[in-house]
């Protein structure tokens, strides 16, 4: 059943092989290298392996538009194309849109001094990095082993494609006990299963048991990973900090360093392991963005302000760039007394989103109303949180919980207190066994004198949930298990954060397959549901118990 | 008696020195850079010229591939004196990572083969395709490629690359070795992980300097409380050297 494990493993090869029987006929191969030269080299490199579909560019905006026309075979990026992108950004933007099937190749080139540099620091692996300068027939037998390798992990890979979670870690599980040759990368690749099915209790234990054997740094992360998602932050953050002693330069151990640090109230922390990811990888976007929000809620205006600086000048032509961008530029800005310079911001913003689409026009409302309303133009807040609400109304689900509450703030400041009402009355239902979140909401209505109204808002609420799980358990109990799905995957879509309302929907989902049989669409609805549940839930024990049966079920199905 | 090294990155400063305080070694690394991109330059004019020339006397061919053969000795030798200095100043920080071992020995057995083509030397490789080890690869391979080019001068006809697991009492890993027919190490270069690197002799024929390298690089992999280490020995082919690298 399972083609990778039947591949026959090579015996002990002297010397080299013959190269004549390998080609590139028929593979499409994009070359990104801001030299002509370069290109040139590298083409007939290529055609003399009979390489007969090549696109060259001379830039990173260039490479993701040719991606996006075709999907490439094998990519050979440098990593560094002077002005613009970086390879780095390339591939990350290509993951980011899936330019890039899992059978591709990515291979990031590097000059010799640089590659201890870049390998540190990302995020996203490539396939390979290759080292400048380097002969032909060195390419060609790295892309010949890359080849089998990615022949090898096929089938994991389809999993995971997928998500058939599960199914992925009994065909690593297999091919570990056979004395697979990638042992350790086949645990590594277990563990972010694991991750990716919410399931962090095992993933812990997977984790521990690779360290058991050796020190790795990924595994030290990942442990640190899976400890964040039960909520137990003062262990994972003694992980995370050995792990950084295992590897200075291991920036995705910072990221999620300040995250357990914002998760423990260590705010200035935080903002202090940011920096220092920050100035080992520069570059990254969403790390500037983390780090001008840190500083900002720390009142380190300055840090915020380069930050934010940062992120716009480096988001102008990516993908990850957004007009949030703006929005903390200017609100540093504001605080530190330049409101003309805040003014000047939105103007930029203005001009640089104009023929954005609806998103980003969501996003660039939000900005507005807030920035606008605290430099005192009332008139513009009111216009532009308009804008957002009309925005809203034609799709509710394009708010994160932090805008919807931003945006109610500011509609509350403007004394529209029933748009305000309704867009707290929207958080409160997705997310009302988060007390924190809770005690916001009501802080919010008291500062708005609506305390009352409030508490009376949460109470409905809650109530209307209540009654809606015990509606949908009591269908189940009858035998109207179809209606009991279907009522709870309905009010699932409304509250995908949920956790009653997930469970009850996993387990009605479970209860029909055992009923009328199991079939892959019902398992990966179920699925899911329970995939959403990360955090304090995965510790559960009926999420626990939920997931050992789809895990049955899913393994039932592999067999049938 | 063997005298100490003397391989010290760190220039004391003469107190009451007229001149301001750059090390000597800093001076020396930034002096590698410019003299690693110049190298690149001649580099770059020789493949040039030997493409112009296109099908040449035999003379002149020979001529040109000394050329090219000391030039890229002379890169790689200011790449290790580089990397010493970033390995003694603690400015490297090692990216280890699994690899195949079949992958690295293939790939420098094809780097060398079309760099020396012409001369009589012969270079194999040998190791099971599914071999597996920890470590990094740019440091490994710049400590293969050291042993190799210098086993080049030596070797008569001859030089094999293995590699194969190892289980030892104190933990298991794997072995590299670097084989040739030469006439073998002298008898101040024969070592192994019982004689601290430091009391070799550098002055003592082949390269001192690159096995001190090699063992700095060694020591770097470590798994738990195990570490890497160099040894040289005479068991190469028909009495040949053979220098054998172990990482945990």
């Amino acid at each position: 059943m399972n083609r990778l494990l039947e591949l026959s493993r090579k015996l002990p090869v002297s010397g080299s092989r013959n190269e004549q029987l390998w080609t590139l006929e028929g593979q499409r191969i994009l070359i990104v290298d801001d030299f002509a030269q370069v290109r040139t080299m590298l083409r007939e490199m290529l055609v003399s392996y009979g390489a007969t579909d090549i696109v060259s560019v001379k830039n990173g905006e260039d490479a993701l538009e040719a991606m996006s026309r075709q999907k490439p075979d094998i990519v050979l990026c440098d990593y560094n194309l002077g002005e613009g992108k970086d390879g780095q950004q390339v591939l990350e933007e290509a993951r980011e849109h899936d330019f890039l099937p899992h059978s591709s190749i990515f291979i990031l080139v590097t000059a010799e001094n640089t590659l201890s540099m870049v390998m540190g620091v990302v995020e996203h692996e490539p396939d390979a990095y290759l080292t400048k300068p380097f002969t032909r027939v060195v390419l060609q037998n790295r892309l010949r082993r890359l080849q089998e390798k990615k022949t090898h992990f096929s089938a994991i890979a389809r999993a995971i494609e997928r998500r058939e979670y599960f199914r992925a870690c009994q065909l690593c599980d297999t091919a570990i006990a056979r004395g697979d040759r990638y042992s350790f990368e086949l645990m590594r690749i277990k563990g972010d299963a694991l991750e990716r099915a919410s399931d962090h209790l095992a993933a812990e234990a997977h984790f521990r048991q690779v360290l058991e054997q050796r020190e790795l740094p990924w595994a030290q992360l990942g442990l640190g990973r899976a400890l964040f998602h039960q909520q137990r932050y003062a262990q994972a953050q003694e992980v995370l900090e050995q792990a950084i002693e295992m590897k200075e330069n291991f920036v995705a151990a910072y990221d999620w360093l300040a995250r357990v640090q914002a998760a423990l109230g260590q705010n200035a922390q935080s903002e202090a392991t940011l920096l220092k990811a920050v100035e080992l990888s520069p570059k990254n976007l969403r790390r500037q963005k983390a780090l001008g929000a840190a500083a900002l809620s720390n009142g380190h205006l300055e840090v915020a302000e380069h930050a934010f600086k940062t992120a716009i000048r480096e988001g102008r032509s990516s993908i990850f760039g957004s007009p949030s961008d703006y929005g903390g530029l200017a609100q540093a800005q504001i605080g530190m007394g330049s409101e003309e310079e805040a003014g000047k911001v939105l103007e930029r913003m203005q001009r640089v989103y104009s023929d954005a689409d609806d998103a980003a026009q969501l996003q660039m409302a939000l900005v507005e109303g807030q920035v606008q309303g605290q430099l005192g133009n009332e008139e513009a807040s009111r216009a532009a949180t308009q804008k957002a609400l009309a925005l809203v109304e034609n799709n509710p689900g394009a708010l994160s919980r932090e805008e919807a509450m931003n945006l109610a703030q500011t509609c509350f400041s403007l004394g529209d207190t029933e748009a305000g009402t309704s867009l707290v009355q929207h958080v409160v239902r997705a997310n009302h066994e988060d007390e924190t979140m809770l005690s916001r909401a009501r802080e919010m209505f008291a500062q708005a004198g609506l305390a009352e109204q409030g508490e009376s808002v949460i109470a409905d609420e809650r109530k209307a949930l209540i009654k809606l799980n015990n509606d949908g358990v009591a269908l189940a109990k009858q035998g109207q298990i179809k209606e009991s799905v279907s009522l709870l995957l309905k009010a699932a879509q409304a509250m995908p954060d949920n956790v009653a309302i997930n469970l009850n929907a996993a387990q009605s989902l479970l209860m029909l397959m055992r009923r009328d049989g199991a079939n892959w669409r019902l398992l990966r609805q179920a699925q899911e549901r329970l995939q959403r549940l990360s955090g304090a839930a995965s510790s559960n024990e009926r999420y626990r118990k939920l997931l050992a049966m789809a895990q049955a079920v899913e393994q039932s199905l592999d067999h049938a | 008696m063997h005298k100490p090294a003397q391989v010290h990155a760190a220039h004391p400063q003469r107190p009451g020195s007229e001149l301001p305080g750059l090390d000597f070694a800093t001076v020396l690394a930034s002096t590698i850079h410019d003299m690693k991109n110049s190298l690149g330059l001649l580099l770059q004019t020789i493949e040039v010229l030997e493409k112009q020339r296109g099908n040449m006397a035999p003379k002149s061919a020979v001529q040109f591939r000394e050329l090219r053969y000391e030039s890229q000795r002379l890169n790689s030798q200011l790449m290790q004196l580089l990397a010493i200095y970033k390995l003694q100043k603690q400015l490297y920080s090692p990216n280890i990572e699994e690899w195949s071992v079949a992958e690295i020995l293939e790939e420098c057995v094809l780097e060398h083969t079309a760099q020396l083509e012409g001369r009589d030397i012969h270079i194999q490789w040998q190791c099971a395709e599914e071999l597996s080890g920890f470590f990094d690869r740019e440091l490994i391979n710049g400590v293969i490629n050291n042993i190799v080019n210098n086993a080049y001068r030596y070797a008569r006809n001859q030089v094999l690359l293995t590699a194969q697991a190892y289980t030892h009492p104190v933990g298991s890993g794997i072995e590299i070795c670097v084989i040739d027919d030469g006439p073998g190490y002298p008898e101040a270069l024969l070592f192994d992980h019982n004689r601290d690197i430091t009391t070799l002799d550098f002055h003592a024929g082949r390269t001192g300097l690159g096995l001190y390298f090699c063992s700095l690089v060694a020591d770097l992999h470590r798994n738990k409380t195990v570490r890497g280490h160099v040894a040289c020995d005479n068991t190469g082919i028909e009495g040949g050297g053979c220098f054998r690298l172990y990482l945990p």
